[in-house]
């Protein structure tokens, strides 16, 4: 029984960190830029080509875990010079720009890399024992990857220069143009982080799945979700959103059918978005 | 303002009579050669064609249904494949059940309710609480919603069939001897269904109401100062525009199978291409961005396929930047 528990406690722990992880790009984008990204889902799929692409070549899979951010990031950077930057008074076309950034992105790979899917090999197979539990190694080193991208993020926000000018830019943006920030470069710095985030997240998550080019839509609704229960704008509000879907998922899978349980959990997430539209923790 | 049409001592209703009779007659022309397209089609094309049409058809109500909400409520709807989907699994499963004309009515009829219904209710939470949701986080609840309709019709297989749909149902009839097979019956009922509703909603927006809707949607703050009940107004929206997308996926049905793919985030995708593409706030735009965009995308078969995909991501990006009301105007 103990035994039953823990596991769905690291379970949960493990899904919440996932989830997180996914939404990190997200979070950044619509936190700081008020941009709702369509195509995250995407970059979170090129990462994953990434490594298929960086594994083929050298071999390796962390070469591949260094190059999907680099990559995907780059991709950010034309998004945002070429297509976001025009949209800046037209939020709902901004959505509908990204569905079609995502597109590209998506036949994009089709093209270059086919539309089968592939495998990513699990650069470290094997488990540890935790207490009476064995768990997967890799499932335990995202938990901590996760935690120390959180870590660098919040110390770039609030303890560097750069952070300090997109935090001033997200406060007041005319204002803080007054005070010589270019507010054009600073939200392209934003876009271009996030997007890497995005890229990074789905090199990580690459071994986990079935890697293929509609991969990232699966996880989109509740990235979205991840982002919006717990308050955009807040990393810590981030951190609670994902506990809630990937906990919350978690438990409802023990007793439901987990197609259900994944169903029930957006439900949730509606729900809460209805009566506390500015997220659970603000 | 006085009009250089008009002479000076005329009744100030002269130039504005004028006007709307040059309207008129721009309006019908285009009107009248699209419905005379849409009678000759079946008597010119091959059956592979019009059945093939009676689907775009179908999915030309669709984008209308999406571009209403968009233009008199301002809201887009990212899942809106799915009010689609309920309205063709509803009467599946009422065909299920009731086979004959008897199903088919009801099944048609609950199909606009279910759709409709759905929209009602999900509407009067976002719309009529303190803080409506609108905008970008209508956008995002949608999106969400969808998700969990394809999670439930996925997962509640005994139902509606899991992954695999739902087939082998009664064939719909229209009156006893009239079932809905072969290509001309289908195409009939979608065609007339498709040119009754547009009729009625280009009479509905040039209403009283349909004003105050574009009242609200343009400028929200003032429309709420002279007394438009903006959430109420949202909620008559979507709830018309559920119903329509419920019926033109009940339209759908004669083709034979409904899958949970129409609530998929791809078919969604597809709906907001085909009304962006085709032209926003005009309803036309959208019908006939579906049926054109459809017809290419048939006709662009095989390899060829990811390309055309590809273009139409750039073209839907190009679009919103540079020409955001799209090809249709009026």
């Amino acid at each position: 029984m103990t035994a039953t528990v823990l596991t769905q406690i690291v379970n949960g722990l493990s899904l919440a960190s996932i989830l997180i992880l996914i939404a990190l790009g997200l979070a950044v984008i619509f936190g700081l830029l008020g941009v709702i990204n369509l195509a995250h889902a995407d970059l979170f799929m090129a990462g994953m080509y990434a490594v298929v692409l960086a594994q083929g070549v050298t071999g390796n899979f962390w070469f591949g875990v260094l190059a999907a951010p680099l990559i995907v990031g780059a991709i950010g950077f034309v998004v945002e010079l070429g297509v976001v930057r025009w949209l800046r008074a037209r939020p709902l076309d901004t959505l509908i720009a990204t569905l079609g950034v995502g597109i590209v992105i998506r036949e994009g790979v089709k093209l270059l890399f086919g539309a089968g899917y592939r495998q990513v090999a699990n650069p470290l197979p094997g488990s540890i024992a935790i207490g009476p539990v064995a768990y997967p190694i890799y499932r335990l080193l995202l938990i901590a990857v996760t935690a120390s991208i959180l870590a660098g993020l919040a110390a770039w926000l609030y303890r560097t220069a750069p952070g300090l000018r997109l935090r001033a830019m997200l406060q007041d943006r005319e204002t803080a143009a007054a005070y010589g920030i270019d507010p054009e470069r600073a939200s392209l710095v934003a876009f271009v982080v996030g997007a890497a985030l995005a890229g990074l997240a789905g090199a990580l998550m690459s071994p986990l799945v079935t890697v293929g080019p509609d991969v990232g839509i699966i996880y989109l609704a509740r990235a979205f979700m991840v982002v919006v229960v717990g308050g955009v704008g807040s990393l810590l509000g981030l951190v609670g959103g994902g506990v809630i879907i990937g906990g919350g998922d978690t438990l409802a899978g023990y007793f439901l059918n987990p197609t259900i349980a994944n169903a029930a959990v957006l439900v949730l997430a509606v729900v809460i978005l209805r009566f506390r539209p500015g997220g659970f923790f603000r | 303002m006085t009009s250089v049409d008009a002479p000076p001592d005329a009744p100030p209703g002269a130039a504005l009579a004028k006007q709307r009779r040059i309207n008129l007659g721009w309006s019908v022309l285009p009107n009248a050669v699209m419905l005379a397209l849409i009678i000759a089609f079946p008597f010119i094309a091959s059956d592979y064609q019009v059945g093939l049409m009676t689907q775009f058809l179908t999915f030309g109500l669709l984008a209308m249904s999406l571009d209403l909400l968009g233009d008199r409520a301002g809201l887009v709807s990212f899942g809106h494949g799915a009010w689609f989907g309920l309205g063709a699994y509803t009467l599946a499963l009422t065909l299920e059940r009731l086979p004959g004309v008897g199903g088919t009515y009801l099944g048609f009829l609950l199909a606009a309710s279910v759709g409709g219904g759905f929209a009602a209710l999900l509407g009067s939470q976002l719309f009529l609480g303190r803080q409506r949701v609108g905008g970008v986080y209508f956008g995002i609840v949608t999106l969400a919603v969808a998700a969990i309709l394809q999670l439930v019709v996925m997962g509640w297989s005994s139902f509606t069939g899991g992954s695999n749909g739902l087939y082998g149902f009664a064939t719909p009839e229209l009156a006893p001897g009239l079932p809905l097979t072969g290509t001309q019956a289908p195409y009939g009922l979608a065609a007339t269904v498709c040119i009754l509703i547009y009729a009625g909603l280009k009479w509905a927006l040039r209403s009283s109401l349909g004003l105050s809707l574009l009242a609200a949607r343009q400028n929200s703050l003032r429309a709420e100062g002279i007394g438009i009940p903006i959430g109420r107004f949202q909620l008559l929206v979507f709830s018309a525009a559920g119903a329509i997308a419920g019926i033109a996926g009940a339209l759908y049905v004669p083709v034979g199978f409904v899958s949970p793919d129409l609530f998929g985030l791809t078919f969604s995708t597809y709906v907001i291409v085909w009304m962006v593409l085709g032209g926003r706030g005009t309803l036309i735009g959208g019908f006939l961005g579906a049926i054109g965009l459809s017809f290419l995308e048939t006709a662009l078969s095989g390899s060829f396929v990811t390309l055309w995909l590809l273009m139409v991501g750039v073209l839907l990006i190009v679009v919103v930047l540079v020409w955001p009301r799209g090809a249709i105007r009026t």
